[in-house]
């Protein structure tokens, strides 16, 4: 928690409601088909759903429960109903004909454009890990027939692939609407309070004052939104029916009955926390501020992912030459990545997401701008000279910008930083010198891409003295998201640091034994 | 009163600088009581569901001599592959053999005496597993004598003189998914495991035992592998700084029992004397509050109305220091700065 955000809650207090976060938001809107959105309820102490919605917003929600979510049985058959919205939503590959899955599998573009806005929409966080819960339970399944046993698998794989998804930073597939809420505004009121998706949807009701807002937010921080239920609806109403439900298990026609009751009980708690959740996705697409103009490579990136770590390996493994062993290198491990290369890789994939979302977005919204200057990563200042160094036998050396900062304003950057401009990002400086006199800071730079109208055709050329003197500049340490993205692929090489440790097959021979010397003196001659 | 303080203890840790919360937990007055009694509705009481499980749970690892427990433990090389026995020091609604938390308390005592006694190849083959042994709470802190049991205790005997090794162990029914276990729950189980740490060693002390063991500075918790009904271990969770804190909060409990309040009643009802000791006590409202008291809602009205700035979460009322929302609001909006605080907070927001 920054002092921006503290002070922003305050603002936020004064405003009497939720008031705007930044001038952008980051992520597109997008279509109706191009967006589910699920939300769970799960039996208290279980960790598998009792009941789920799922659905486009533009449509009534489907509803799938199950009476008895402890009955194995029961419950894949309940989540093998529910699948296939969730399947299609991901394009898994056996929902396709043969021939346009190998041409998908061929071609990485079609398949990339296909899934690039796809967007799935739960209430909050704890039904992202309902996701986690339902790779566990499914994605190793082994009993069963082995076409449902194949659906409960791709359809456990699906859940812990958007589970993994949600946690990699930047990332604009998985949305839990209340975080995108909490990113999108600020709320007058603490932290933890700020959980509840109903609660934060009542700060946003226009047209009220302070007073209403509260006492409506209050009231409905009443009504849980998580995916477990108040355990006084459950000892009230859904104990005796399960109990009844148990009871009948010789009376088919009177079990399938309560069935319908347990059923009709939990659908209310689903419809509310579906609603919320479409509500808090039209609310933020009625923004009036637009989506992040620079978010195409964050984009790009999730389409990449997309295909890569999930439906690559979803469509080999549909290969029939395979045997089960050779598939099982294709699933991803809910407990382990098996080796720690792997482990690394998902690190520095992670890294570079973060680095990427960071670089990028920060150049397309003035108050991400605003920040990261607050935290130290750049520096804003009037240009004081701009000159090329004379270097003995050059013709013209480097171009020489000299920056005068206040040297109150925070600054984490040290000399050889490179840092890009505010406004026109392909021009980019490395600190030559940082020098701080009295209240002044002179940072001087050499500039050393895109210094040309070549360059960057609507900004004066980097050596132009008479357009940039006293002219006011910022910037920002240029985001390293390429070094990173070196890193994903070689921490994979056999030949690489460490690699003996983890990953090079086969591994080198042990050293010989060496014979134990009493005499250290001995020893020590032995080894010279 | 309650004599098993173990929910007790929980309240009391955490909001430890509230004063009603800390009458609340030490002297026994229920917050759900307190509540009512100014007329809140107060939604108490755990899932039914979620009950039963922590019980089936909690049924299934000790089953058949704990045989589920052992194999996590000696995976987990918490206990030795070797390792045998079986001790259920239990009450009998759990399961265990003991009818009340004294008869329990008292048989781990002498079980214990009996511990210290063994020497040879015996020693080497003291049971490895104890199940629920009772603690008496260190002083008498939470009055009368407060007494609770704690989840598992595994024993690492070694060869004399040197002591023999208990270890401390926390069953939870919440999943464990690795590194995406939840933070907040861990944190309070590794909390309430340090703080058994500390009673044990004090029992130890007090009853004279404590030259034959040596209470682990490690200990481990048992959670429940997602989906399944099978125990999954963490070991060598490192409880020495949660030891030393729950030494720190028992001698301010101490402290605090100290101060004597009306008389108890012989039923179960709360007299309204004791209501309104913790109703007129000093209340200070903190984020933590909302997920254990039964008061938070009204304590951030009041808060609120007083323009306590930790109304709206404890990171604001470190930024404001001792000004009140109000005077902010009003700082925010061009007033003049009275005092260095207030000049202080201008600089920062300006």
């Amino acid at each position: 928690m920054s002092r921006h955000d503290v002070f922003e809650r305050l603002r936020a207090w004064d405003e009497g409601g939720a008031i705007p976060n930044g001038h952008t938001l980051p992520w597109l809107r997008a279509t109706a088909a191009d967006r589910l959105v699920l939300a769970f309820v799960r039996m208290g102490g279980e960790s598998s759903p009792w009941g789920i919605a799922i659905g486009r917003p533009d449509a009534p929600p489907e509803f799938f429960t199950c009476a008895e979510p402890r009955n194995a049985d029961l419950h894949a058959a309940f989540v093998l109903a529910a699948a296939d919205a969730l399947l299609r939503h991901v394009e898994h590959p056996s929902l396709l004909p043969d021939d346009e899955r190998l041409m998908l599998l061929a071609m990485e573009a079609p398949l990339r454009a296909r899934v690039r806005l796809r967007q799935l929409w739960v209430p909050g966080p704890s039904h992202l890990d309902m996701l986690h819960f339902l790779d566990f339970r499914y994605t190793h399944a082994n009993t069963g027939e082995p076409k449902v046993v194949r659906r409960l698998q791709a359809f456990g794989r699906a859940c812990g692939w958007l589970f993994r998804e949600s946690t990699r930073p930047g990332q604009v597939r998985v949305f839990d609407a209340t975080a995108r809420l909490r990113r999108a505004y600020t709320f007058p009121a603490e932290p933890a309070r700020q959980s509840h998706l109903g609660y934060l949807l009542a700060w946003l009701v226009p047209g009220r004052t302070r007073d209403e807002r509260l006492a409506d937010a209050r009231e409905r921080e009443g009504l849980p939104v998580s995916v477990t239920m108040s355990p006084a609806y459950e000892r009230a109403v859904l104990e005796p029916l399960v109990t009844r439900y148990n009871a009948a298990r010789d009376d088919a026609p009177a079990q399938a009955a309560v069935a319908r009751e347990i059923h009709d009980a939990l659908v209310p708690e689903l419809r509310r926390r579906w609603e919320l959740t479409a509500q808090a996705m039209s609310i933020l697409d009625a923004d009036t501020r637009e989506s992040n103009p620079h978010l195409d490579a964050v984009i790009d990136l999730g389409s990449a992912e997309c295909f890569h770590e999930y439906w690559k390996n979803e469509a080999k493994g549909l290969d029939p030459s395979l045997s089960d062993e050779q598939r099982r290198y294709l699933v991803h491990d809910p407990e382990t990545d098996y080796a720690p290369a792997r482990a690394a890789r998902r690190y520095f994939a992670h890294l570079h997401a973060a680095e990427l979302a960071a670089g990028e977005l920060v150049h397309g919204d003035a108050t991400l701008a605003e920040q990261s200057l607050d935290a130290g990563n750049g520096f804003r200042g009037t240009i004081r000279a701009v000159e090329r160094e004379a270097i003995a036998g050059k013709k013209s050396g480097p171009i020489l910008w000299t920056i005068e900062c206040s040297a109150d304003d925070s600054l984490r950057l040290r000399e050889e930083t490179s840092v890009c401009l505010v406004g026109a990002r392909k021009r980019i400086g490395r600190i030559r010198s940082l020098v701080t006199v009295g209240a002044v800071r002179t940072v001087v730079l050499q500039m050393t891409d895109g210094l040309t109208r070549r360059a960057l055709p609507d900004v004066p050329e980097a050596a132009d003295v008479a357009a940039h003197v006293g002219t006011t500049v910022t910037f920002l340490e240029q985001a390293a998201a390429g070094f990173t993205q070196m890193k994903i692929f070689r921490v994979g090489h056999t030949d690489g640091p460490g690699a003996w440790l983890t990953h090079a097959a086969p591994l080198p021979e042990p050293s010989p034994p060496v014979r134990i010397q009493a005499n250290l003196l001995e020893l020590v001659k032995s080894l010279q | 009163m309650r004599r098993d303080v173990r929910r007790r203890l929980e309240q009391y840790a955490s909001n430890p600088r509230c004063e009603a919360n800390v009458i609340s937990a030490v002297h026994d007055v229920p917050m759900e009581a307190v509540a009512r009694s100014l007329g809140f509705e107060v939604a108490v009481g755990q899932s039914p569901f979620a009950l039963l499980r922590g019980q089936q749970f909690e049924r299934s690892i000790f089953r058949d001599d704990a045989v589920r427990l052992r194999r996590a433990l000696i995976t987990q090389k918490v206990l030795p592959a070797n390792a045998a026995g079986f001790v259920d020091f239990r009450m009998a609604r759990n399961d265990g053999p003991y009818p009340n938390l004294d008869a329990s308390r008292a048989a781990f005592l002498q079980r214990l005496g009996a511990f210290a006694k063994t020497v040879g190849e015996a020693r080497l083959q003291l049971p490895t597993i104890l199940a629920g042994p009772t603690l008496m709470v260190p002083g008498k802190a939470i009055l009368p004598d407060g007494l609770f049991a704690i989840d598992v205790l595994t024993v690492h005997p070694q060869p004399r003189p040197a002591p023999i090794v208990l270890r401390v162990g926390e069953v939870k029914v919440y999943p464990d998914r690795g590194g995406f276990t939840d933070a907040a729950e861990l944190s309070s189980t590794r909390a309430q495991a340090g703080l058994y740490v500390h009673a044990l060693r004090v029992e130890l002390q007090q009853s004279k035992l404590a030259q034959h063991f040596a209470v682990a500075d490690d200990g481990f918790l048992v959670l429940t592998r997602p989906s399944f009904n099978l125990p999954s271990v963490r070991g060598a969770e490192d409880l020495q700084h949660q030891a030393e804190r729950a030494a720190v909060m028992f001698d301010r409990v101490l402290r605090i029992a100290e101060r004597t309040l009306p008389a108890d009643s012989a039923t179960d009802d709360v007299p309204t004397t004791r209501r309104q000791a913790v109703v007129d006590a000093p209340k200070q409202y903190a984020d933590g509050c909302l997920a254990f008291c039964e008061l938070a809602a009204h304590c951030q009205q009041e808060a609120l109305a007083r323009g306590l700035p930790a109304a709206l979460g404890d990171d604001l009322g470190r930024f404001l220091g001792p000004i009140t929302l109000h005077r902010a609001l009003e700082l925010l909006h061009g007033a003049a700065p009275q005092h260095d605080v207030e000049r202080d907070l201008v600089a920062r927001i300006s």
